[in-house]
């Protein structure tokens, strides 16, 4: 107990900390840039050596997304797929380093963020695309994320920096959520729901501060070099001005629901603080514990808020300062270049593919089926699975879940469709084998963890789940080579997760699927850094 | 001969018509929203929507807002009325309150409790 204890204090001090230290970073970054003097693309031309390394190596971002990030892969339609990297492609070639490896996925979130991975993956949302009404915007998007790639900003120190405190907030994060899972396993009057609540809590916070964290210097030289390719590939400077204009739009729509997490945190955070501290009392009486408790309630909710704050905004400078320098910039270099009409009608004729229609539906029947309307729902989820869409990871999974809800015995088929797929993501394992956990199946269980393992080489943020399920499986054999890799590869706050895995600290929720961020709520994002808002 | 002159009296109104579509920039949408701010100290005035080269500017101060837009052209361009006058304007130079977004499936809304199923992000988490 007083082992548990002891995180629990040491999960505080680093949120605060964490959240001091972030105000430090942030107070560096902000500094409204200065009008170049010339285009900032001719100086990129000088500087760039033919063959030089960019930050696109080639690699399989979508294989990468199928293991990390939310893990629903990416939108599989080639139509979509040849459209969207053609423009990319007319972009490059303007560029001097066209022969950069860079490809981009669509993914099926509905959020605005488009993000550049170290890889050279640009990923565009569905929500994004949705939005966007001709080809010239979604170049005004992809111009941005190609320059990222370009300029290799990845590799900038200021960006390890940036992500070096994000894995401090990791380890942070899923420290707190061991000790607290640790801490209700050993005083039962913390049931899993608060447990939950406190993951969640944590969660909700790490989701504004994982997504990226360009400098404001990397967004402003993105926005910049990314106007030159975007002028010098002759599209129309107006799609920039409408496509910022957009992201001025979601930024305020976010920002209402900003505030509204930020509550639900702090409430969350205060609630299940005052929970500990009722559980601790009664389960021994230490005073100690009500004083931990205690601690938490006061300083967590501030140290949550201030790390909050510091990943969306201090940083980060307003969508509208940047749109309002971007302007000033086309008007100081590009007043009279060609105003050629605007790409709609092929954007309107992709926009008409099934794929997004289908897409549409699924979210909708999400949606519906937390609202409680599972008929409605399940309309919706047979609509997206209807046609091209049928075996789509994002889709079949909407309608897993509906069927799951509605209590469907043939729930379970959706999944199976998904791991027929060409690409299952590891979230389809993670389902089937709490499915077979659930019935009882447990070798059935234990060889999805085994199929999971085999086809992405035992991705490290998936081991503390492959440790859990090895043990609620029975395969007590194979954990140690589990935690051994979790040494080598994983991070240290990962490998304290894997430990804790492994000790029973926190144990498989049978019926439920365990969500991501139980495993890691850090890994998958990490490395998918920065799109044009910097975050969601 | 009055059909005759009918259809001339016709033919010459279409002429008339293309010539000011022409001149018009081909218009492709009449729009709903305002031009509600200038982003620029002088805002250019063009005369069609192909001209490079602005034929007149206008002290962005001096601009009585909002300016209901009267069309779009297919390059972005935008057709304002100013003190009686039709001008083309660069969308760049201006802002409107045309609403960008559509409504989504990615609302406000956060979840009053915590979600208990399903993966992060697929309707959630915007």
């Amino acid at each position: 107990m007083r082992r548990n204890l002891s995180r629990l204090v040491i999960s505080g001090l680093a949120l605060v900390g964490f959240a001091l230290s972030q105000t430090a970073i942030a107070a560096d970054k902000k500094e409204k840039p200065k009008l170049p003097e010339r285009p900032v693309l001719e100086d990129f031309r000088k500087e760039a050596k033919p063959g030089q390394p960019c930050g696109g190596t080639g690699a399989d971002s979508a294989r990468r997304q199928s293991i990390e990030g939310v893990a629903y892969g990416v939108v599989i339609d080639p139509a979509l797929d040849i459209f969207l990297n053609e423009i990319k492609d007319r972009l490059l070639k303007v560029s001097p380093l066209p022969g950069c490896a860079i490809k981009v996925h669509v993914i099926p979130q509905e959020h605005f963020a488009a993000a550049a991975a170290a890889d050279g993956g640009i990923f565009l949302p569905m929500g994004l695309l949705r939005d966007l009404k001709n080809e010239d915007e979604i170049a005004a998007v992809l111009a941005h994320e190609v320059a990222h790639v370009l300029k290799n900003h990845h590799k900038s120190d200021s960006f390890l920096k940036s992500q070096q405190s994000m894995l401090k907030f990791g380890g942070m994060a899923m420290g707190a959520f061991s000790a607290v899972q640790q801490f209700s396993g050993t005083a039962p009057p913390i049931d899993g729901q608060t447990s939950l609540n406190i993951a969640e809590a944590v969660y909700a916070v790490s989701e504004n501060v994982i997504a990226p964290n360009w400098t404001s210097g990397q967004e402003d030289e993105a926005d910049l070099l990314g106007a030159d390719l975007f002028i010098a590939a002759g599209y129309n400077k107006a799609a920039i001005g409408s496509m910022m204009a957009k992201l001025e739009d979601w930024e305020k729509k976010i920002a209402k629901r900003e505030v509204a997490q930020e509550k639900f945190v702090q409430a969350s955070m205060q609630a299940n603080s005052m929970a500990m501290v009722g559980a601790a009392s009664s389960a021994m009486t230490a005073p100690s514990a009500a004083s931990v408790g205690g601690l938490m309630a006061r300083l967590a909710p501030s140290a949550i808020s201030s790390i909050a704050k510091s990943g969306k905004g201090e940083d980060h400078r307003p969508v509208s300062e940047r749109k309002a320098d971007v302007i000033q910039y086309l008007g100081a270099f590009y007043r009279t270049s060609p105003r050629p009409a605007l790409g709609a009608a092929q954007w309107d004729k992709q926009r008409g593919l099934p794929v997004f229609s289908r897409y549409t539906s699924a979210s909708k029947a999400r949606q519906l089926m937390e609202s409680g309307q599972l008929d409605q729902a399940a309309k919706l989820a047979m609509e997206g699975i209807s046609g091209p869409t049928a075996n789509h990871t994002y889709t079949r999974l909407a309608m897993y879940e509906v069927a799951k809800r509605q209590g469907r015995p043939d729930a379970a088929t959706h999944i199976d469709a998904i791991l027929r797929g060409p690409q299952p993501p590891i979230a389809g394992y993670r389902y089937a084998a709490a499915d077979a956990i659930k019935t009882g199946s447990l070798p059935v269980a234990a060889s999805f963890v085994d199929e999971a393992n085999r086809r992405y080489d035992t991705p490290v943020s998936f081991i503390p789940e492959a440790i859990r399920l090895y043990q609620q499986t029975g395969n007590i054999e194979k954990i140690q080579p589990l935690l051994a890799r979790c040494q080598m590869k994983g991070d240290k706050a990962t490998y304290a997760v894997c430990q804790s895995a492994a000790t029973g600290g926190a144990p498989v929720q049978t019926g439920q699927p365990q969500q991501p961020a139980a495993t890691n709520p850090m890994q998958g994002i990490l490395g998918i850094p920065g799109g044009f808002l910097g975050r969601r | 001969m009055q059909k005759k002159s009918a259809y001339s009296a016709l033919s010459l109104g279409a002429v008339v018509f293309l010539a000011f579509s022409w001149s018009s920039g081909f218009a492709v949408e009449r729009p709903n929203y305002d031009v509600v701010g200038i982003t620029v100290p002088a805002l250019d005035l063009f005369a069609t929507d192909q001209s490079s080269q602005p034929a007149s500017q206008l002290d962005a101060a001096g601009v009585k807002l909002p300016l209901p837009v009267q069309a779009v052209s297919e390059n972005g361009m935008l057709l304002v009325k100013i003190d009686g006058k039709k001008y083309w304007v660069d969308a760049l130079q201006v802002e409107t309150n045309e609403s960008g977004l559509t409504t989504g499936t990615c609302g406000e809304k956060v979840a009053s409790a915590p979600v208990t199923l399903g993966i992060r992000g697929l309707g959630n988490g915007c």
